[in-house]
């Protein structure tokens, strides 16, 4: 207490914190949102299974243990962030098909392979099926720095997921003409060019149009092209 | 592929990826061959011959490089290809770095002689496509040369979008640029005068001749060139693993008992990402 005393008459400060932090604006997407991301460790042997579940613990990770990669596979149902680390040699499939189930699961989950033998022909295989990475079997702590890095972009992309995710429910709150309306503006189309395609008013399209601008939160025109290309909403607008 | 150099545009960090627009299965036929070009690096000019004979024999057109700087130089030159490096794996990983840092570039495919454990990793954390040792079986160097250059039309239809945006944005003057900037992102006429200082009918002029020189008929395509221009290389589709297409490795480590994947085109088969808006867009003219 003597102390931080003395810093706060020196410095003037206790700690580099600011002391006031300004509320989230709920309208901004979603960039910082924290995900617990998890490392899912698949490895049969009971020693390196613990002491690998230790180092990544210390870290400060979740990790979940499974004992074979049907047990995993079994147990996954739908894309959840984290890194699967599994090692090659397993009882029933191996890692590398454990790897490839994912990616024919479409998992964009990435993977760390551990190879014991550094084996050059399995970590080309398993790059070829889609392994994030590949690592050998006497592993310190540069485990982490791979599970890091591997963590990290899952999480860039999930981010990316987020943003897009969000702009693509903005556009699903509207009604199925708005939404017809929308798509004829994003592709170019002008009012009375929509009106005729449509077999609708030239006014009552101007009333969709401020609608959907409105729903989406779209200032301009510009704006709502901008959204509806970066939703990646398909392009095809049933014409009548 | 020739990127200009006159462009401003700074692409942002964090973009949504690519839509799926439609399967790419039909594409993976066997005349991927067509129009893509082999670039051979091959510093040491051991097995040249040979490798030529291969990839000429499968209707791949080739470019030998001897030199790194002649390889990026052939790389402007050619619209589809495939990088075919030869020699050292540790002194080639610079090169390939070299390679990725150029938007979208084409994949890079790696022949060594002695590969060993902690050099293949390397090599693929630095972005290879992939590694084959050499010599090889003919079948399964044209089979990897085939499903890369597959890859590669995929890539290249998004990367021609790219090149034509920069073109595009880069025949402007600072001054259009400017303009064009403010009305992609919602400005009216009177916005962009009072925001440049200067009066509405010269906007007006601005904004006629942006509109001509990117070939733009209205503000929506305007906006998607700006889109692309700006977020075009982060829409990379992902790529298609290799197992899709007839297994040439016999490994150990497969599981026998374990089903190959269903092949392109069947129900089962997962769907590949396509180029980000490939539809409706005009050709570059070279």
């Amino acid at each position: 207490m003597q102390s931080t005393t003395r810093l706060t008459k020196w410095f003037g400060v206790l700690s580099h914190e600011p002391s006031y932090i300004p509320p989230r604006n709920p309208t901004e997407p979603f960039d910082d949102l924290e995900v617990t991301e998890t490392v899912f460790l698949v490895e049969a042997d009971q020693r390196a299974r613990r002491s690998m579940s230790w180092i990544l613990g210390e870290a400060g990770l979740d990790v979940v243990p499974y004992l074979s990669g049907e047990d995993f596979l079994s147990g996954l149902t739908s894309d959840v962030p984290g890194c699967l680390l599994v090692n090659l040699h397993l009882p029933g499939m191996s890692g590398v098909s454990v790897i490839e189930e994912l990616g024919r699961r479409g998992m964009t989950m990435p993977t760390i392979l551990i190879s014991g033998r550094r084996d050059t022909q399995v970590a080309i295989e398993a790059f070829r099926s889609g392994a994030f990475d590949v690592i050998g079997d006497d592993f310190d702590f540069a485990l982490l720095e791979r599970v890091e890095r591997a963590l990290g972009a899952d999480t860039r992309r999930r981010q990316r997921d987020l943003a897009r995710t969000e702009l693509r429910a903005r556009l699903n709150a509207l009604t199925p003409r708005e939404r017809q309306v929308v798509e004829l503006v994003a592709h170019g189309q002008a009012n009375k060019v929509i009106a005729y395609d449509l077999r609708i008013s030239e006014r009552t399209v101007e009333v969709h149009r401020a609608k959907a601008m409105r729903k989406i939160g779209a200032g301009s025109a510009a704006d709502l092209v901008r959204i509806v290309l970066l939703a990646g909403t398909p392009g095809d607008v049933m014409r009548h | 592929m020739t990127y200009p150099q006159t462009c401003d545009v700074v692409p942002p960090a964090d973009l949504p990826p690519p839509k799926p627009v439609e399967n790419g299965a039909a594409e993976l036929r066997e005349d991927a061959a067509d129009k893509s070009t082999i670039l051979l690096f091959n510093p040491a000019t051991t097995r040249h011959k040979i490798i030529a004979d291969w990839v000429q024999s499968a209707g791949f057109s080739l470019r030998s490089s001897s030199s790194s700087a002649q390889l990026l130089f052939s790389l402007e030159q050619i619209e589809r290809g495939v990088i075919l490096l030869n020699g050292e794996l540790s002194r080639l990983l610079a090169l390939v770095r070299t390679i990725n840092q150029i938007p979208l570039s084409p994949p890079v495919i790696v022949l060594v002689e002695t590969p060993d454990f902690h050099t293949v990793v390397n090599a693929f954390r630095s972005g290879v496509a992939d590694v084959l040792r050499f010599p090889a079986e003919r079948r399964l160097l044209l089979e990897r040369l085939r499903w890369a250059a597959c890859e590669d039309r995929r890539l290249g239809r998004q990367r021609d979008q790219y090149i034509r945006s920069l073109r595009l944005i880069g025949s402007l003057t600072p001054r259009e640029r400017q303009v064009m900037r403010l009305i992609v992102h919602g400005s009216g006429n009177r916005q962009v005068a009072t925001a440049l200082s200067i009066s509405e009918r010269t906007v007006e002029a601005h904004r006629q001749r942006v509109m001509n020189k990117t070939q733009s008929g209205s503000l929506a395509e305007l906006v998607r060139i700006d889109v692309i221009a700006k977020d075009g290389r982060f829409h990379a589709p992902r790529p298609v693993p290799y197992p899709y297409g007839p297994a040439s490795t016999t490994s150990i480590w497969r599981n026998p008992k374990h089903i190959r994947p269903p092949a392109l085109g069947t129900p089962g088969a997962t769907p590949i990402p396509a180029a980000f808006g490939s539809s409706g867009d005009k050709p570059i003219k070279r």
